[in-house]
């Protein structure tokens, strides 16, 4: 399971993460956004609830060292400002990352990236496209080495 | 205020809903007066991230005022014993408070007696209640069951039920292009094979007053019965059972500043008494054998177990409190902040707000292409509360071509300047976040 526990709020405004320059202009202008047409994992998480649909692409490439890193990640779907703007903004921060770097991520990592405290009730939209990945990558290595 | 006064101020006030929603100006001094009672809801004076609580999300659930409050703990601190049982003194007083509150509901909604008044958690319980006992004793292939397009999820949920258990089939009555009921439809659609019309009383979503007098009297042309979701309503405008000659009518107390866990069905007598028990157990029998059971009289029938006592009896304080304030006034104040407000939205840039003119306060939008859910957590982030989603009644909004859109609903200690706030944040709303 991801880390869902509230993260510290050192440092982060309690109010205004939707005030945040950058997270709109993650959300209005997306980073990496379409499908690639050579993804090693395509992972699609949804949340019915609010309608949000977060589809990622990932290209995968195992370095000397035997240890698969994430060469580009992508994304295509609709939903809130949030987890469109967690999306874009994961695509870029993923890059160059090795897998096992990846699954230490958890919501604390989110919230850094977007730049505040998530109220409980937002927790959900930002980890959607985290969520994606990760289970996309289980599933992956699962083929991989099954 | 007595019943007749009751009763032709309801048919009024109908005509008022139909015709106008400016019904008094927006600084009336009853209205004023109406706002003035929020010093007595102790949370509204709360802090939400750091900014005084606007709290508009009243068709969610109310506030409570202290007295209230104060009633639900004064019965565990000075009546609480079980009721119906014991025959020592502090048994019967409780018996006679819960007592007393069936008989308060009966005269708030001027039902023809105590016996018609069984209590139950809330709205949803009721509409249960109803659907497994009356429905699936009187329903089969072939009826039909009349719901409409505004319907809230749980009236429509276990109407399902029912149609799946009895092979009924389940009909709807579309709405209007702005979001009235289609009258047309509905009379087109009740032929002699509809057994039961469930219908809200006021949208949840739209905030559309339907008139139920005139579909309750349409319906009974074809032998069907009528179920009232007034869920919205009881806390906005006079209810009168018999001038609706309404069957069976439901709301819960959560949602007319009483507290949770209690909610109210109203039912006919001879429809009561009729149905088979929705659940069993103490209290709601007679006398049990080994091999069988006689059921108890009305409402006991259906109250099975030991029943909310302390929240019926503040269910009691809330209409007293209710009916201290007047519901003419309420709906008076209400009426002004809908002539206030409903401008003001239309104007704010990027919105559309759903529903008809006509009216109570409830007030459902959306922003351009922004998520509901991102509006309202903007909102909240300037301590505003308003919901975002589908508001439970998804069939309505895939209807309107929407799977969300949000939604402020006001209560009675809202004013002009808290619709003021939200106008604000919401034309702030537009420049960030579109």
């Amino acid at each position: 399971m991801m880390n869902e526990k509230p993260s510290s709020t050192a440092g982060f405004q309690p109010v205004g993460l939707l005030a945040r320059a950058e997270l709109l202009e993650h959300a209005k202008h997306p980073r990496n956004r379409g499908a690639l047409e050579t993804a090693d994992m395509v992972s699609e998480e949804a949340n019915p609830l609010c309608g949000d649909v977060v589809t990622v692409y990932a290209a995968l490439d195992s370095g000397a060292d035997h240890r698969s890193r994430i060469t580009r990640l992508s994304f295509t779907g609709h939903g809130c400002l949030i987890s469109q703007a967690a999306a874009s903004m994961l695509t870029e921060y993923v890059v160059g990352k090795s897998v096992e770097e990846f699954l230490r991520m958890g919501r604390g990592d989110m919230e850094r990236l977007l730049g505040g405290v998530l109220s409980p009730s937002r927790v959900k939209c930002a980890m959607l496209p985290l969520l994606a990945v990760r289970n996309g990558l289980a599933r992956f290595s699962h083929a991989v080495h099954p | 205020m007595n019943r007749d006064a009751l009763s032709s101020s309801a048919k009024g006030l109908a005509r008022v809903a139909a015709r106008d929603t400016s019904a008094s100006p927006p600084h009336d001094k009853r209205a004023a007066d109406v706002a003035g009672l929020r010093a007595q809801f102790p949370i509204l004076s709360r802090n939400m991230r750091g900014q005084p609580l606007v709290y508009l999300d009243n068709a969610s659930t109310t506030q409570k005022p202290q007295r209230v409050i104060d009633a639900e703990a004064q019965l565990y601190e000075t009546l609480n014993a079980n009721v119906h049982r014991g025959v020592y003194e502090l048994s019967e007083q409780a018996t006679e408070a819960y007592v007393a509150a069936h008989e308060a509901v009966a005269r708030f909604i001027n039902a023809r007696s105590a016996e018609e008044i069984v209590f139950v958690r809330n709205a949803t319980e009721a509409i249960n209640l109803v659907a497994s006992s009356w429905g699936v004793e009187h329903l089969k292939r072939g009826d039909q069951i009349l719901l409409t397009a505004m319907e809230h999820h749980s009236n429509i949920v276990p109407w399902q039920e029912v149609a799946r258990r009895t092979g009924a089939e389940l009909r709807w009555v579309e709405c209007t292009a702005d979001g009235r009921l289609d009258l047309d439809d509905l009379h087109s659609k009740l032929t002699d094979r509809v057994r039961l019309v469930a219908v809200t009383h006021v949208s949840n979503v739209l905030g559309t007053v339907n008139p139920i007098a005139e579909i309750i009297r349409e319906a009974h042309q074809v032998g069907a019965r009528v179920l009232v979701d007034a869920a919205q309503s009881i806390s906005r405008l006079p209810i009168d059972v018999q001038a609706f000659d309404a069957d069976f009518l439901v709301f819960s107390g959560h949602k007319m500043y009483g507290p949770t866990g209690i909610g109210v069905l109203f039912g006919r007598r001879e429809l009561l008494e009729a149905m088979p028990p929705y659940i069993r157990g103490g209290d709601m029998v007679k006398t049990v054998t080994r091999e069988q059971a006689t059921w108890n009289d009305l409402p006991w029938k259906f109250e099975a177990g030991t029943p909310n006592i302390a929240g019926g009896v503040a269910l009691e304080e809330t209409i007293r409190f209710l009916s201290e304030i007047g519901m003419e006034r309420l709906w008076a104040h209400e009426q002004a902040l809908v002539a206030h407000a409903l401008p003001r939205l239309r104007n704010v840039p990027g919105l559309t707000v759903l529903g008809p003119q006509a009216r109570v306060g409830i007030f459902s939008f959306t922003m351009n292409s922004i998520h509901s859910h991102d509006l309202a957590s903007f909102l909240d982030e300037r301590g505003i509360a308003v919901r975002g989603g589908h508001h439970c009644a998804q069939p309505l909004l895939t209807s309107l071509g929407l799977t969300e859109c949000a939604r402020a609903s006001v209560g009675l200690y809202n004013t002009a300047e808290d619709l003021n706030r939200l106008v604000s944040a919401l034309e702030e709303a537009h420049r960030l976040l579109r």
